[in-house]
C-alpha cells in the first residue's frame, strides 16, 4: 500500500517562560516522532496527557511549526512546497476537533459552516450545487435539511460533532485527523459517533488519523495502534498485536489501569507515580521513572525503535519480559 | 443507619422557553460507611441532585422534597445552618481540581483555612493536622508541598489535595462529582484506590456521581442509574452489572467500548436523544428511545419498585446480561 | 463570548430603561428632522419685534427667541439635527477604521500587531484640540473636516477594543478549526473575527456616539466647530452661556436638549451591553 502521509523524525518544541524575566526554555512536545499512515488505513494514536499526540495532530495539518525532522504528503516533503501546493494538500487532509460546539463558528448556521469549505476549495461552484452538496454530506451524518438553519448552540455536541464531521469531509479530502472527536461526548453519543466514522471511513475510502486517550475506543475503529508517552513513540503495531501482546511496560500499564466495568474483576493496576512534567523529561528511556522493569541503562540511554515484524517497540527490555 | 436521607427532591429552573425539571422526584439513602455510586450522562440530573442537597444551587433555582442529614433539614436552611454543615459534616470533592483550588493561595494556606473555620485551631494545630492529612492521602515531601501553588502541582496530586481538603474536617458524608475524569488512567486508579482506603477506615459514606461504570464498579457498594431526573434503577453493584433491569442500564452497559467488544461490529449505541432542557418528557421518560415501549409505558409513569433490586419500568428485562449476550452470538 | 441573537429583542425589551430612554430618543430625533418645519421662521432671519424673548407660545416662539431675535425651537432643532448627524457619522468613520485596524493588529499580530498599535499610542498621546485647532488652520472651517477630525480621534479606542478581542477571540477553537481547514486568512478575519467581535463593536459605537457629539459641542463652543450662523447644540449653549443671567433659556433650552440626548443614548448603550452579556440571567 502506499504511504500517503509520512512523518520521520519529527520535533515539536514551544518556548516557555517561567516568569517575564526567566529564561525561555523549551517545552520538548515531540520528538523523534515516525509514524507514516496508508490510504484507506485507520491508525489510532493512544496516550496520556504530555504524551503529545494533539501536537502531532496539529503538526501533520499544519497548525504548529515542525521543529527537526519532516512530514511527507505522498513522497512529497511538506516544508519544501511553495504555499500554493502547500494550500492544495491542506485540502486532502482536514481535522476534527475535541470540543465539537466550540469548534464550529457560534454565528455561522449549520449551512455556511459545512460550506465554507467549498467557498475556499471550489470557488467556481454554482450556488445550488454547493447547496447540493452540503445537504448530501449532512445526510451521511445522519444530520437533515432541517439542520440547516440552526446555529451551533441550538444543537447537541453529538449534533455538532457531525456538522464537524460534515465539514471536513464535504471536499473530499484523502485524511481525517480526529484528535479526541468523543472524548466529550455521552456515552451512548459516543458510540453513534464511532459507528459514524466507521461508516464513513469504509463508505469514502478515507484514511483516518483517531486519537484517544481511550483505548477502548481506539481500538474500535484502528487497524493500527501508537503507542505515545511524553514526547515519545513507544510501541507500534496492528491492533491484535498490540492488544494481545503488548510489548511495551507503558502499554501493558496502561492497558492493566483501565478499570473495567465488572465489579469483581482485577483491581486495576495502577503505575507508580505520576506523569512527569514535558518540561523537565527524564533522562534516558522517558517511562524509566515509572516502569516496574528499570534498570540503569535505561535511565542512560535513550532505546531506538526496534521492528519485527511490523511490531515496533522502544524499551531496551522487550525480549526479556515477554 | 441512615445518613444522607433525601426524599421526593424535585429541581426546576424557569427558563424563556418554559420549565427544565433538572430533577424530577428523586428519592435517595445513604448509610454510614456505604458507597452510593450515581450513574448517569449528561442531562441526567445526577450533579443538580447533590448541588441541591448542599444548598449549592444558582439562585434561579426551585427546589423541594427534603434533604436531611441526620436530624437536620438541609433544604431551604438558612446560609448560616448550611455553613456549618458544609465541609464539615458533608464534604463535596469535585470533578476538576483546578476550579476547586484557589489558584493564588497555597496549599497550606487552603487546608489551614479549612481547619480554621470549622474546627478553630490555632495557627500552629492547623499546620500539624494539614501534614498529617497530605500524608493521609499519600502525598510524598508534604513540608515542600505546603508552599507550592495548585499549578504547580500535577493533576493526580491536585485531586488528592481536594480530597485531602474534604476530609480535613472528619465528615461524615463525602461527595464525589467525576472525580476521575479530568485524570490520566494511570493516574485515576490511584485516586480510586485511596477513595476505598479512605471509606474502609473511616466508615465514611461515599457519593461516587460518575458517567463511567468502570470507575462505579471499583468503587460502590450500590449504585442508582439516573435518566432525565429520575433514578430508573438501583440495586447493589454486582447485581447490577450481572443482571441489568431497566432497558437504558442495559443498553448503557452495552454501549460502552471494553477491551473484548467485537470490532468489526457497530457498537450497541441508543437511537434518538435524551429530553431536550424543558421538553416535557412522556410518562416514562426513556419510552421514545425504548425497543420495549408500549402505550402504558407513554401514558402511566413507572415508580420504582422493589425492595434491593429497585427499577422503574412497565417492562423490565429479567434474564442476566451474560446470556442475553451469549444467546445473540 | 456573547449571548445568542435570538433572545436579544426580548431582553432588550425587558428594559424599561432601554425602552423609555430608546423611546425618548426616537422622539429627540423625529423632532430634530421635523420640528424646524413646524415653525413659521426662517434659520436666519431675525423676528425684529421679538428680541430676547422668553418661551411662549404666542407668536409660535416656543423656546423663545435669542438675542438676535432668531427662533431658538427652530435653532434648536436645526442644532439637535447637525449634532446627531456628526455623532452618528463619525461614529461610523471610527468604527470602520478601528474595526479593519484593530481586526488585523489582533489576527496578525507580532511585528505587525506592534507597529499597528504603536501608531496607535503615538497619535491617542497627542491632545485632540491641538490637533483639531492644526487642520482647522490647514483647511478652514468647514464641516466635513469636523467629521473627519473628530471620526479621526474616536477611532482610536475602537481599534484597541477590538484588539484585545481580536487576541482573545484567536485562541478559541473555531479560529484553530479554520486555520486547520484552509481558510485563507483575510477570510478568517473577515468571516470570523469581525462578525465575533461585532458585540462589543456595537456596545461601544453607541457608547460613541454620544461621546462625538459631546466633542463637537464642545469644539463649537470653543469656536472651532460649527460656525454661525449655523446653529449646533455646542455653539447655541456658547451663546447661551454668555447670556445666561439675562436669558436663561438662551442655555437651558440647548443644554435640556444635549443633556437629554446624551443620557438617552448612554442609557440605550448600556442596556445593549448588559442584553449582549451572557452573564446575566435576565
Amino acid at each position: 500500500m502506499t504511504s500517503l502521509l509520512e512523518v520521520r523524525d519529527l520535533t515539536v518544541e514551544y518556548p516557555v517562560r517561567s516568569s517575564a524575566w526567566g529564561r525561555a526554555r523549551a517545552l520538548q512536545a515531540l520528538r523523534g516522532v515516525t509514524l507514516s499512515v496508508a490510504e484507506g488505513e485507520t491508525l489510532g494514536i493512544v496516550g496520556e496527557s504530555g504524551c503529545g499526540k494533539s501536537t502531532l495532530a496539529r503538526a501533520v495539518v499544519g497548525l504548529v511549526p515542525a521543529g527537526g525532522g519532516d512530514i511527507r504528503w505522498r513522497g512529497q516533503v511538506l516544508a519544501q512546497l511553495r504555499s500554493a501546493q502547500r494550500q492544495a494538500i491542506r485540502r486532502e487532509m482536514q481535522m476534527v476537533f475535541q470540543d465539537p460546539t466550540a469548534s464550529l463558528d457560534p454565528r455561522m448556521r449549520v449551512a455556511a459552516l459545512v460550506a465554507e469549505p467549498l467557498q475556499v476549495f471550489e470557488p467556481d461552484l454554482s450556488a445550488a450545487r454547493r447547496r447540493e452538496r452540503v445537504l448530501r454530506m449532512l445526510e451521511r451524518v445522519g444530520l437533515a435539511a432541517e439542520h440547516l438553519a440552526r446555529f451551533p448552540h441550538e444543537l447537541s455536541g453529538g449534533q455538532c460533532q457531525r456538522v464537524a464531521i460534515a465539514r471536513a469531509l464535504v471536499i473530499e479530502p484523502r485524511l481525517l485527523v480526529c484528535d479526541e472527536p468523543v472524548s466529550s461526548l455521552d456515552v451512548s453519543v459516543q458510540a453513534q459517533i464511532v459507528n459514524l466514522l466507521r461508516d464513513l471511513q469504509r463508505d469514502l475510502g478515507v484514511s483516518l488519523v483517531f486519537i484517544s486517550h481511550n483505548m477502548a475506543v481506539v481500538r474500535q475503529l484502528s487497524a493500527r495502534i501508537l503507542v505515545m508517552y511524553l514526547g515519545r513513540v513507544m510501541e507500534v503495531g496492528t491492533r491484535e498485536a498490540v492488544f494481545a501482546d503488548a510489548r511495551h511496560p507503558y502499554t501493558r500499564a496502561l492497558l492493566a489501569a483501565i478499570p473495567p466495568p465488572e465489579p469483581r474483576a482485577q483491581r486495576p493496576v495502577h503505575a507508580s507515580g505520576e506523569i512527569p512534567s514535558p518540561l523537565d523529561p527524564p533522562p534516558g528511556c522517558v517511562f524509566h521513572t515509572r516502569c516496574p522493569w528499570v534498570l540503569d541503562r535505561c535511565r542512560e540511554a535513550i532505546p531506538a525503535l526496534e521492528s519485527t515484524q511490523g511490531h515496533d517497540v522502544a524499551c531496551l527490555r522487550w525480549r526479556e519480559l515477554r | 443507619m441512615t445518613l444522607l436521607d433525601i426524599r421526593a427532591l424535585r429541581v426546576s429552573y424557569a427558563v424563556p422557553s418554559g420549565t427544565v425539571h433538572a430533577v424530577d422526584g428523586v428519592d435517595f439513602a445513604l448509610a454510614a460507611g456505604e458507597c452510593v455510586g450515581v450513574v448517569g450522562e449528561s442531562g441526567s440530573g445526577k450533579t443538580q441532585l447533590f448541588l441541591a442537597a448542599l444548598g449549592l444551587l444558582d439562585a434561579t433555582a426551585s427546589a423541594s422534597g427534603s434533604v436531611r442529614l441526620g436530624d437536620t433539614e438541609l433544604l431551604g436552611a438558612p446560609r448560616s445552618l448550611l455553613e456549618t454543615v458544609r465541609g464539615r459534616r458533608i464534604a463535596f470533592v469535585f470533578q476538576d481540581p483546578m476550579t476547586a483550588l484557589t489558584p493564588q493561595l497555597t496549599i497550606g494556606q487552603q487546608l489551614s483555612e479549612v481547619l480554621r473555620v470549622h474546627r478553630a485551631l490555632g495557627e500552629d494545630a492547623a499546620r500539624a493536622r494539614s501534614l498529617q492529612l497530605l500524608e493521609r492521602v499519600h502525598i510524598g515531601d508534604a513540608v515542600q508541598r505546603l508552599r507550592q501553588y495548585p499549578h504547580e502541582l500535577s493533576g493526580g496530586l491536585r485531586q488528592r489535595v481536594t480530597v485531602a481538603l474534604a476530609l480535613a474536617c472528619e465528615p461524615q458524608v463525602l461527595v464525589a462529582d467525576e472525580p476521575t475524569t479530568a485524570l490520566d488512567v494511570t493516574v485515576q486508579a490511584g485516586v480510586l484506590e485511596l477513595l476505598r482506603e479512605v471509606k474502609r477506615e473511616r466508615r465514611l459514606a461515599i457519593v461516587l456521581i460518575t458517567h463511567d461504570f468502570g470507575v462505579a464498579a471499583q468503587l460502590c457498594d450500590r449504585i442508582a442509574v439516573m435518566y432525565a431526573g429520575r433514578i430508573v434503577e438501583s440495586a447493589a453493584t454486582e447485581e447490577l452489572y450481572a443482571r441489568p433491569r431497566h432497558p437504558y442500564t442495559r443498553a448503557l452497559l452495552r454501549a460502552v467500548p471494553r477491551l473484548d467488544t467485537p470490532v468489526d461490529e457497530p457498537l450497541v449505541n441508543i437511537r434518538g436523544a435524551p429530553p431536550a432542557p424543558g421538553e416535557t418528557p412522556t410518562a416514562c421518560a426513556f419510552a421514545p428511545r425504548c425497543a420495549r415501549a408500549d402505550a402504558r409505558c407513554v401514558s402511566e409513569r413507572p415508580e420504582l419498585m422493589g425492595t434491593e433490586q429497585r427499577v422503574a419500568c412497565h417492562h423490565p428485562f429479567t434474564e442476566p446480561l451474560a446470556t442475553a449476550l451469549a444467546r445473540r452470538s | 463570548m456573547t449571548a445568542p441573537a435570538s433572545g436579544l429583542w426580548q431582553r432588550l425589551a425587558n428594559d424599561r430603561w432601554v425602552v423609555g430612554c430608546g423611546a425618548l430618543l426616537a422622539a429627540l430625533t423625529v423632532l430634530a428632522l421635523v420640528g424646524p418645519a413646524l415653525s413659521p421662521y426662517s434659520l436666519e432671519t431675525p423676528d425684529w419685534r421679538a428680541m430676547a424673548l422668553p418661551p411662549t407660545t404666542q407668536d409660535a416662539h416656543w423656546f423663545g427667541t435669542d438675542r438676535l431675535g432668531r427662533d431658538l425651537w427652530l435653532r434648536t432643532w436645526h442644532g439637535t439635527r447637525i449634532s446627531l448627524l456628526i455623532g452618528l457619522l463619525a461614529t461610523a468613520v471610527s468604527m470602520l477604521i478601528g474595526v479593519t485596524w484593530g481586526a488585523i493588529a489582533g489576527y496578525v499580530g507580532g511585528r505587525v500587531d506592534a507597529l499597528m498599535m504603536r501608531f496607535v499610542d503615538v497619535l491617542y498621546s497627542l491632545p485632540y484640540v491641538f490637533f483639531v485647532i492644526v487642520l482647522t488652520v490647514l483647511f478652514g472651517r468647514n464641516l466635513i473636516l469636523i467629521f473627519l477630525a473628530i471620526g479621526a480621534v474616536g477611532w482610536l479606542t475602537m481599534a484597541r477594543i477590538v484588539r484585545g478581542q481580536t487576541l482573545a477571540l484567536r485562541r478559541r477553537p473555531f479560529i484553530e478549526a479554520a486555520i486547520a481547514m484552509g481558510v485563507p486568512t483575510w477570510r478568517i478575519v473577515a468571516r470570523h473575527v469581525v462578525p465575533n467581535v461585532a458585540g462589543p463593536v456595537i456596545v461601544y459605537a453607541t457608547l460613541t456616539i454620544p461621546q462625538m457629539i459631546l466633542f463637537e459641542s464642545f469644539l463649537s463652543f470653543l469656536g472651532l466647530g460649527v460656525q454661525e450662523p449655523l446653529a449646533s447644540l455646542g455653539n447655541l449653549i456658547a451663546a447661551g452661556a454668555a447670556e445666561m443671567e439675562i436669558a436663561p433659556w438662551m442655555l437651558i433650552v440647548p443644554a435640556g436638549v444635549l443633556v437629554l440626548l446624551l443620557g438617552c443614548c448612554n442609557f440605550v448603550g448600556d442596556g445593549l451591553r448588559d442584553a449582549l452579556d451572557p452573564g446575566s440571567n435576565r
